[in-house]
């Protein structure tokens, strides 16, 4: 089975094509475009917009680097939710025609789990914690009784927003992730700010509002980032020990865009050595926000026996982790 | 109640009918402050939205447009 997956639930715009192989996940193509705002940050109109302008672009791109037919394709999933409302119903309504015109079924798959299954799909992980970190979304997920349970999550903003919304604050281009990275490689003094680790959520505002108030000090750029960094995925790594210890696991993978820093890599990696269990990390494309992750989405669902009519592909802004009935795994 | 109908002519009955199916379900999911419906007459795709004030006309009919657009685009490539 082929299937292509369109993502499009917040700045990227994402075209995959994937099939099964020995059951695992075979990428054929998976082209990425991203909005990026001359300034300030994502808006939802215009990023949907972005989208509607690329899909065919991007959709054409991906079938040409697949070297396969548009016919060929057995499937299309897209992401139907959580995210920003125009952009999902952008990339919604790219699916739908095609699989109207393609005459193939249709799915719509949850953008978060499709970063767990993707991760399974491309590594040798078989039921993970997943420490999910990326712009919109900071959850700490797991499966357990028929459902996968977020057990921890950001209480305000993601992980992601927290550095994009420094990094804009202060000149840092976007996607600010990347850059404060770089910059925190040359950070010497570790600055304190809030730990903010309430039972098993977080909390990353307080951390964003303290950073501001030492550059305002007069600390320097570098300094804050390293701190930034050090603060924010210490909690992240100790929120996600403690699901991996609640729920006797021995796998953590990492997904979202946050998952591709070296430095949260690094820390989830030394805390699972020392735990005895084994850090997994997809690719960097298949960690961000990606149309790959969304067609073997697709595929295991299919496989499981979903199906869709075209009346069920309407969005969901708010769906949930857990909303998701999992009927591809047992335990 | 201000109001808007758009009559969108295809190339075909074929290519206006998959745009049809495709902002079916966008038609049916509510939007905020406006209402839409649309119908099919022949290769005529007829759009017809009312609202509870101009810019909420003008928000939904640019929504609904774009992606009316978004499909037509689509089912080009699968054409090709």
């Amino acid at each position: 089975m082929i299937a292509l997956g369109i993502e499009g639930t917040a700045h990227s715009l994402g075209v995959g094509i994937v099939t099964k192989e020995n059951g695992k996940c075979r990428v054929l193509s998976n082209v990425i475009k991203m909005h990026r705002p001359a300034e300030g940050g994502i808006h939802p109109r215009e990023a949907a917009n972005h989208h509607a302008e690329q899909a065919p672009l991007v959709l054409a791109e991906a079938v040409e680097k697949a070297g396969i037919s548009l016919s060929e394709v057995d499937l299309v999933s897209f992401s139907q939710g959580p995210g920003l409302g125009p952009c999902l119903r952008t990339a919604a309504t790219a699916a739908r025609a095609l699989a109207v015109s393609l005459g193939k079924p249709i799915i719509g798959v949850n953008h978060c789990v499709a970063h767990i299954e993707i991760g399974c799909g491309v590594t040798d992980c078989t039921d993970p914690i997943l420490l999910y970190a990326s712009g919109a979304n900071t959850q700490i997920i797991a499966f357990t009784n028929g459902k996968y349970r977020v057990f921890g999550e950001t209480l305000d903003i993601g992980i992601g927003n927290c550095l994009d919304k420094f990094a804009r604050d202060h000149g840092i281009p976007f996607p600010g992730g990347p850059e404060i990275e770089k910059l925190a490689r040359a950070g010497r003094k570790y600055l304190e700010l809030p730990y903010s680790v309430k039972g098993m959520d977080l909390a990353f505002s307080g951390i964003l509002s303290s950073a501001a108030q030492y550059i305002k000090r007069g600390e320097t750029v570098e300094d804050v980032c390293y701190s930034i960094q050090e603060t924010t995925f210490a909690m992240l790594t100790e929120v996600a020990e403690r699901a991996m210890a609640h729920t006797e696991k021995n796998e953590i993978l990492l997904g979202g865009g946050v998952a591709c820093n070296a430095r949260l890599q690094e820390m989830v990696n030394i805390m699972a050595r020392e735990r005895g269990a084994q850090a997994y990390v997809p690719p960097k494309p298949l960690c961000v926000d990606n149309g790959a992750m969304i067609g073997w989405m697709g595929i295991v669902m299919h496989e499981a026996g979903v199906r869709m009519s075209l009346a069920e592909t309407t969005v969901n802004q708010r769906y949930r982790t857990d909303d998701v009935h999992v009927t591809w795994r047992s335990g | 109640m201000p109001t808007a109908r758009f009559e969108l002519e295809f190339c075909s009955f074929e290519e206006a009918k998959v745009i049809y199916e495709t902002i079916l379900p966008e038609v049916q999911q509510k939007i905020p402050r406006a209402k839409a419906a649309i119908s099919l007459q022949n290769n005529l795709l007829i759009l017809e939205i009312s609202a509870r004030d101009t810019p909420a006309l003008r928000a939904a009919s640019n929504s609904y447009l774009k992606w009316i657009k978004t499909a037509r685009d689509v089912e080009r490539v699968a054409r090709k």
